[in-house]
């Protein structure tokens, strides 16, 4: 077949085309990241295990809880900006090859 | 690299695709409502592209432009003269068995005699239709669940069974279920391990080899629920009963010892641990669905009568047990004097289970119209 | 041939099981004189195909083969309520929504209900005692004008008629076994037509 996309891969890169448009500044977009993340920093502040994740955005969720720990821990949904978005964008093509694997 | 001629000749190509659709007609408005917005969603894809060159807006162009072409592969063959609706409402009451939402089971018709498949593409990128939202303002209120089978065998009933396997694969990533029981296994002591080994072979490390191999299982066992012991038949002959693994794969041996101990109730600690995280994930049991007919009805070269969801879904595996017996068996059951062949069984039974599905779908129809 | 069954012993039959008609949607289609039958969903329509015609001969004159005759039709499904479009001239073979398993004593004329025939539809099919299958009937629109036909609708009738004495449908074997959809004529299997065109042979040195 010539394209190849799989799924987890679509999902990564509809992702990463989502968190651009957040560091640009687009409100839209902000707003869909921000559950994906606010999950993400509820399982890395252990109040919520990966088992009790809902399924969107899934594969992501469990990338940055495990490769950027350091990142969310003691982090507040409310306290996400265009840095930290910029960080997870970073971590997120760092490790995306390795996750595809 | 700029993208900009590419992405072009990707929308003179999806053009082609949307042009031919337009004379598509559906009697299920639900359809037709999901064909319309594809024609809104093509145009504003169209109106919004000029001077792209960046790679994030264009990979997003890019893949709603495939989710039109995709979408109407699969709409394309659901049109009424040749989709196999009796099955695909039997697929209808067990996908309503497991979820709220709503979907469209939808099939695309291949030359492959093995094209049985699943997509998860349109029912589960949910960033799909978050994007289109937001770029356009369109909003697909159902979503379609896509099952690949041959064109070929759209009539036979014996290896329609495996469909309910294929839309395991949709319930398990609708609520990834392997997903989150290989993340459990690869959790636990390699001691704890020990009771798994014999059903996960690629051992505890290799999370993609654990997921698939799950996965297989967790479908296995979901068709389980609904056709018992049927598709083990069927994967026996194909794989010659194999005992061997492959990446994607448990092997055949491991699967039909799956699927027997969860119908004959007999402890596996994969099936329970597949059964806990399925309960946890999606708040439904996996416990058997279907009804062990005991009839004569088919000697008779009578359709079954069908009352409830259980007899439904048990019709294929009372086939499959006559089937096994064979055409001599069948001869005496049902009296014969003159010549009965193999051949002769097997298109009487797909016609009587063709029938007796159809028969339940007519009267249950025809009584709610009553109301 | 003795005369007609009444509605009344039709309904006997169905009782003591000796005749299945299933869906019966409603008690009403066994009428006084038969039953009401409803139009099924799979259609076969008749097309212009590469072939230039359907052969039932196997004379080598007319071509070296006897070609399928599913060539020359197309299969088309609908659902209970929808409807199909019968155009002038066109025939189309469909079946009946209801599949019958008759008693080996009766057998079944069908004819269009009254309505039907008035709009020019015909059929003309017979049934033979023991069959068991869905009705294949052949439609034909002698209108001038297409007819949008309601699946599910009433629009043939059985005429149930008794033998004088039982016949045995299973002893030899059956070209149209429990049908559920229309099947284009299988005249081609007719073992005489090899009797026919080894005489056409040797009447023609051939």
């Amino acid at each position: 077949m010539l394209r190849s996309h799989n799924q987890q891969e679509l999902e990564f890169d509809f992702f990463i085309s989502f968190l651009q448009h957040a560091i640009e500044g687009d409100d839209e977009y902000i707003k869909l990241v921000q559950p994906i993340l606010s999950d993400v920093i509820q399982v890395v502040n252990q109040e919520k295990g990966i088992s009790e994740l809902d399924s969107v955005g899934l594969n992501v969720k469990i990338l940055l809880s495990q490769k950027a720990n350091s990142l969310f821990s003691g982090l507040s949904e409310d306290k996400l900006n265009r840095k930290i978005f910029n960080d997870i964008l970073n971590v997120l093509n760092e490790n995306k090859r390795h996750a595809l694997a | 690299m700029d993208y900009t001629s590419l992405l072009n000749l990707h929308l003179s190509q999806t053009e082609i695709f949307v042009e031919k659709s337009k004379n598509n007609s559906y009697s299920d408005l639900d359809k037709k409502n999901y064909q319309d917005n594809l024609n809104k969603l093509f145009s504003a894809v169209k109106g919004s592209i000029s001077g792209l060159s960046a790679v994030a807006p264009v990979f997003e162009k890019q893949e709603h432009l495939s989710f039109i072409c995709n979408s109407l592969e699969f709409l394309k063959d659901s049109i009424l003269s040749s989709m196999p609706f009796e099955v695909v409402n039997c697929l209808n009451v067990a996908m309503n068995d497991w979820i709220d939402q709503q979907y469209i089971i939808v099939t695309s018709l291949n030359n492959n005699t093995l094209a049985f498949s699943y997509d998860p593409t349109l029912a589960l990128e949910d960033f799909v239709y978050q994007s289109i939202d937001i770029q356009y303002g369109i909003t697909f209120a159902k979503r379609l669940v896509q099952i690949n089978l041959p064109l070929i065998l759209s009539r036979d009933y014996f290896s329609s069974v495996v469909l309910y396997h294929e839309l395991g694969h949709f319930i398990d990533l609708k609520y990834a279920i392997s997903k989150i029981v290989a993340m459990e296994v690869q959790s636990i002591s390699s001691s704890d391990f020990i009771q798994y080994e014999q059903f996960l072979v690629g051992g505890q490390n290799e999370i993609d080899i654990l997921t698939d191999h799950l996965a297989e299982y967790f479908c296995d066992i979901f068709a389980a629920q609904y056709i018992g012991k049927s598709s083990n038949y069927y994967l026996q002959y194909l794989t010659r009963n194999s005992s061997n693994a492959s990446y994607s794969h448990p092997s055949t041996i491991n699967r039909v010892k799956v699927v027997n101990d969860f119908i004959d109730n007999i402890d596996n600690p994969i099936v329970k641990l597949i059964k806990k995280i399925t309960f946890n994930r999606s708040g439904r049991h996996l416990i058997k669905r279907h009804e062990d007919i005991v009839s004569d009805e088919f000697y008779k070269f009578l359709p079954i009568e069908i009352d409830n969801t259980a007899k439904l879904h048990g019709v294929f595996a009372y086939a499959w047990e006559i089937w096994l017996k064979g055409p001599d068996d069948f001869k005496v059951n049902a009296g014969l004097t003159g010549d009965f062949t193999s051949d002769n069984a097997y298109k009487v039974l797909n016609n009587l289970v063709e029938k007796s599905i159809g028969n339940y779908f007519i009267e249950k129809s025809w009584e709610a119209s009553l109301i | 041939m003795s005369g007609f069954i009444s509605g009344q012993k039709i309904n006997e039959l169905i009782a003591d099981k000796s005749l299945t008609i299933r869906p019966l949607l409603e008690s009403s289609q066994v009428t006084q004189i038969g039953v009401d039958f409803r139009l099924g969903c799979n259609f076969l329509v008749s097309v212009q195909g590469r072939e230039p015609f359907i052969n039932t001969s196997m004379n080598e004159d007319a071509g070296d083969a006897q070609r399928d005759v599913r060539l020359f039709f197309q299969e088309t499904r609908r659902q209970l309520g929808e409807t199909f479009i019968l155009y002038p001239n066109q025939t189309v073979l469909a079946s009946s929504l209801e599949y019958v398993k008759l008693p080996e004593k009766y057998m079944i004329s069908l004819y269009m209900r009254s309505s039907y025939s008035r709009l020019g539809l015909t059929v003309s099919t017979l049934v033979q005692p023991g069959y068991c299958g869905c009705l294949s009937i052949e439609l034909t629109n002698n209108n001038n004008n297409p007819i949008n036909l309601a699946v599910g609708a009433r629009i043939f009738q059985g005429i149930f008629l008794e033998a004088d004495s039982t016949t045995t449908y299973f002893t030899t074997s059956r070209k149209y076994m429990c049908s559920v959809r229309p099947e284009p004529s299988k005249a081609g299997d007719d073992k005489d037509l090899f009797t026919l065109s080894k005489l056409w042979k040797k009447n023609n040195n051939r």
